[in-house]
């Protein structure tokens, strides 16, 4: 074994919240080294997450879009034989641009990677062992754990990644099937149930709770539902699952506890996620978890180990890239006495990639009505901004959640085409501290879908008090 | 060049139909005998899962399942076809033992990795399915040629076999991922990296090396120790550590027993 290597921070992995975490601390000329399991940077977000159901996700809204934007004058029929592969033909091309981006950027700013497991060997020290098994250690000041999380695959599912899938490896299926099962309702599970309902498969999604994504505005789920069922799919609420197989001849069957039996030719099992924590050693050293497995962590990702952050998926939801980049970036600012930045933690937008994209930022109508006593709701629905019709963008909703009196401006909640994009208007708006006024005051460009924001405005000052 | 096998393909077609019945199955695998034999020896194995006695084939299909049934009837074929060799027969039959056993390794990485599976099973299967025919053209080629010093045939058929192993998967319509892995098993990582399939061909590629190794103690009957799995070039390419390792290693002897049911 060689000697110890001393840095300022070890980053355990190298996904979104790794990635911001290095750089903010090579930025600040500190000397980092990264560990990362994979042969390339980037995480499950880059190998089976976000980069690979997203490009996906666009090939079947471009499908989609083309036969409505063109009022149905061209039709787009998928062959049964479609390769899903044939669908993501641009994958290699995203993927390996995103790695070669990632990479450059850690590059630039002198990061090491080195290529390994990173086990604990005290509060401070680190052993990384390669895939060929030879080991090094590794002293920080500060380690910063951004290990991600794999799909959980719960008693009574046999996932065999050929016929039954998990989030992991559902998009290694050669063939689109005709049928699909969809176990779970949240993020993950809602995305890819859209996709699949979008590229015509005939989907199935079900959950114990009563509505997909349970956590979002019940409004924004509803539409979202609502195109989900147009497409031909169907949600089953307080569907318990006692067993989930490939039969071994030609279905797979999922089980209820209620005694009803589901027929299809692929299950896809996305019942939540997994904390990567079980191979570092975490108890060794003392770090605390929650009994769902998380890393506990205090506002700034600290554990009660004072050398060592946790971020990103293994401190729990929302478990989005998005929100894992800031965390990592203030952990380091943290251990470096930074002071805190001015954007608000509330002000981070949440983005569900379903058809159609549901995102919000700030406070829902129903946490504005626990937290102020009451709430000022403007709606703007799709059908009334020009741009929605011009694009065909189909439906779509977008909230303005104010304060009782209808002045300041609490939050966004955006269902429909381009929602992932527009939130980002209102999320300026809440970090400024702008009234609602200001986008009546504001000049939007004709037609777009950030007119939606005066529409909505309107609306919440035809709702004030004289 | 070799024909695809129609058995196989007329099965697996069959498999492919949303109507698909074990008795039209069983019809059309009972045309083959070489074929129905298989499938009932396969079915009473313990391998797959024998536990009474099979004797219908449309029993021994239900047992199978139709995934397993598509990926014997090309093993079976491909037996009695593609990798059939008069020239060298006892080369050509230890060339199908070895694909076969690089075949359900490299599913058993696949599944490892979360990699496709069924592509997995190609990759592995056809990663030298040149070599009988290059054998062939070989023995046709020697017969009106002045002799070759010794080894100097097979050093060149072994420098050919990748390219011409990857038109014919190409001529057979397989994925273009397959193709490209055929053509590469034997590539650098600095070649397969310029091939420009991304990563995923640079996985598939690593998968199929590192069950190429596998499936050579397989044949053996040797289990691979831990260690040597952690030396070969693949393992970087697909970050499997220790203990990953040992649960694949773990599944030798069901390797090994297929194998044994096929042989």
């Amino acid at each position: 074994m060689s000697d110890v290597v001393d840095v300022d921070f070890a980053i355990v992995g190298s996904g979104p919240a790794g990635q911001k975490a290095a750089i903010c601390a090579a930025k600040a000329g500190r000397s980092v080294v990264v560990i990362e399991r994979e042969a390339r940077s980037g995480g499950a977000c880059v190998r089976h997450g976000t980069i690979p159901s997203k490009t996906l996700r666009e090939t079947a809204q471009a499908l989609r879009s083309v036969e409505r934007r063109t009022g149905g004058v061209i039709r787009v029929e998928l062959r049964e034989d479609l390769e899903v592969a044939s669908l993501m033909t641009r994958l290699d091309e995203v993927v390996g641009a995103h790695q070669r981006y990632i990479g450059e950027q850690l590059r630039r700013n002198d990061i090491a990677i080195w290529h390994g497991n990173a086990r604990f060997a005290g509060p401070r020290e680190l052993e990384i062992t390669s895939p060929s098994g030879a080991r090094k250690r590794l002293r920080a000041q500060h380690i910063v754990l951004a290990t991600g999380s794999r799909p959980r695959t719960p008693d009574g599912v046999a996932v065999d990644h050929d016929r039954v899938l998990d989030s992991d490896s559902v998009l290694s299926m050669t063939y689109l099937p005709r049928s699909l099962i969809v176990l779970g309702a949240g993020v993950v599970a809602s995305e890819y149930a859209s996709i699949f309902a979008s590229l015509g498969v005939e989907v199935t999604m079900l959950d114990r709770g009563p509505r997909p994504m349970g956590f979002l505005d019940a409004e924004l789920t509803g539409a979202f539902l609502k195109s989900f069922n147009a497409a031909g799919s169907r949600f089953l609420p307080d569907a318990r699952v006692t067993s989930a197989r490939y039969d071994g001849v030609d279905h797979c069957e999922v089980l209820l506890d209620d005694g009803r039996a589901l027929v299809a030719d692929t299950i896809l099992c996305a019942m939540g996620r997994i904390a990567n924590v079980d191979r570092i050693g975490l108890a060794e050293i003392g770090v605390r978890t929650t009994a769902r497995g998380l890393v506990e962590v205090d506002e700034h990702g600290l554990t009660n180990v004072p050398s060592i952050y946790a971020v990103g998926d293994i401190v729990g939801p929302p478990a989005l890239a998005s929100t894992a980049m800031e965390q990592g970036r203030r952990a380091v600012r943290h251990a470096l006495g930074l002071p805190k930045d001015r954007t608000a933690a509330a002000a981070i937008p949440f983005c569900a990639y379903t058809i159609p994209e549901i995102a919000s930022v700030g406070l829902s109508e129903a946490e504005a009505i626990a937290q102020h006593g009451g709430a000022i709701v403007g709606r703007a629905p799709y059908s009334e901004i020009a741009r929605a019709h011009v694009s065909a963008c189909g439906e779509g909703l977008l909230k303005l959640v104010a304060s009782p009196d209808g002045r300041r401006l609490l939050g966004v909640q955006v269902v429909g085409e381009g929602a992932s994009e527009l939130v980002h208007v209102g999320q300026m708006a809440l970090l400024a501290g702008f009234d609602v006024d200001v986008f009546i005051e504001a000049t939007f460009n004709f037609p777009t879908l950030a007119e939606g924001y005066r529409v909505a405005a309107l609306d919440v000052i035809r709702q004030r008090l004289p | 060049m070799p024909v695809f096998p129609e058995a196989a393909r007329k099965v697996i077609d069959a498999c492919e139909k949303e109507d698909c019945d074990m008795r039209h199955l069983a019809e059309i695998v009972r045309r083959d005998p070489a074929l129905a034999a298989q499938f009932l020896r396969l079915a009473n194995s313990p391998a797959f899962g024998a536990r009474s006695a099979i004797v219908s084939l449309p029993q021994a299909l239900a047992r199978l399942g139709t995934s397993q049934t598509r990926q014997i009837a090309l093993l079976v074929s491909c037996q009695a076809g593609v990798f059939a060799c008069a020239a060298r027969k006892d080369e050509a039959h230890r060339l199908r033992t070895h694909a076969v056993a690089t075949a359900f390794w490299a599913q058993e990485i696949a599944r490892q990795r979360r990699m496709n599976v069924e592509e997995a099973f190609l990759c592995g299967l056809l990663e030298d399915v040149a070599m009988p025919t290059l054998w062939q053209l070989a023995a046709a080629v020697e017969k009106t040629s002045a002799p070759a010093a010794p080894g100097e045939v097979d050093l060149h058929l072994a420098r050919l076999h990748d390219g011409v192993g990857a038109d014919i998967a190409f001529r057979w319509g397989l994925p273009a991922r397959v193709v490209a892995a055929i053509r590469l098993h034997h590539a650098t990582p600095e070649a397969i990296a310029a091939a420009g399939g991304g990563v995923s061909l640079e996985a598939t590629v690593a998968m199929v090396q590192l069950a190429d190794t596998l499936a050579a103690a397989s044949v053996e009957g040797k289990t691979t120790a831990l260690e040597a799995v952690q030396a070969h070039a693949s393992i970087a390419t697909l970050s499997l550590y220790g203990s990953e390792l040992e649960d694949l290693l773990a599944r030798s002897e069901i390797v090994l027993e297929t194998m044994r049911a096929l042989s």
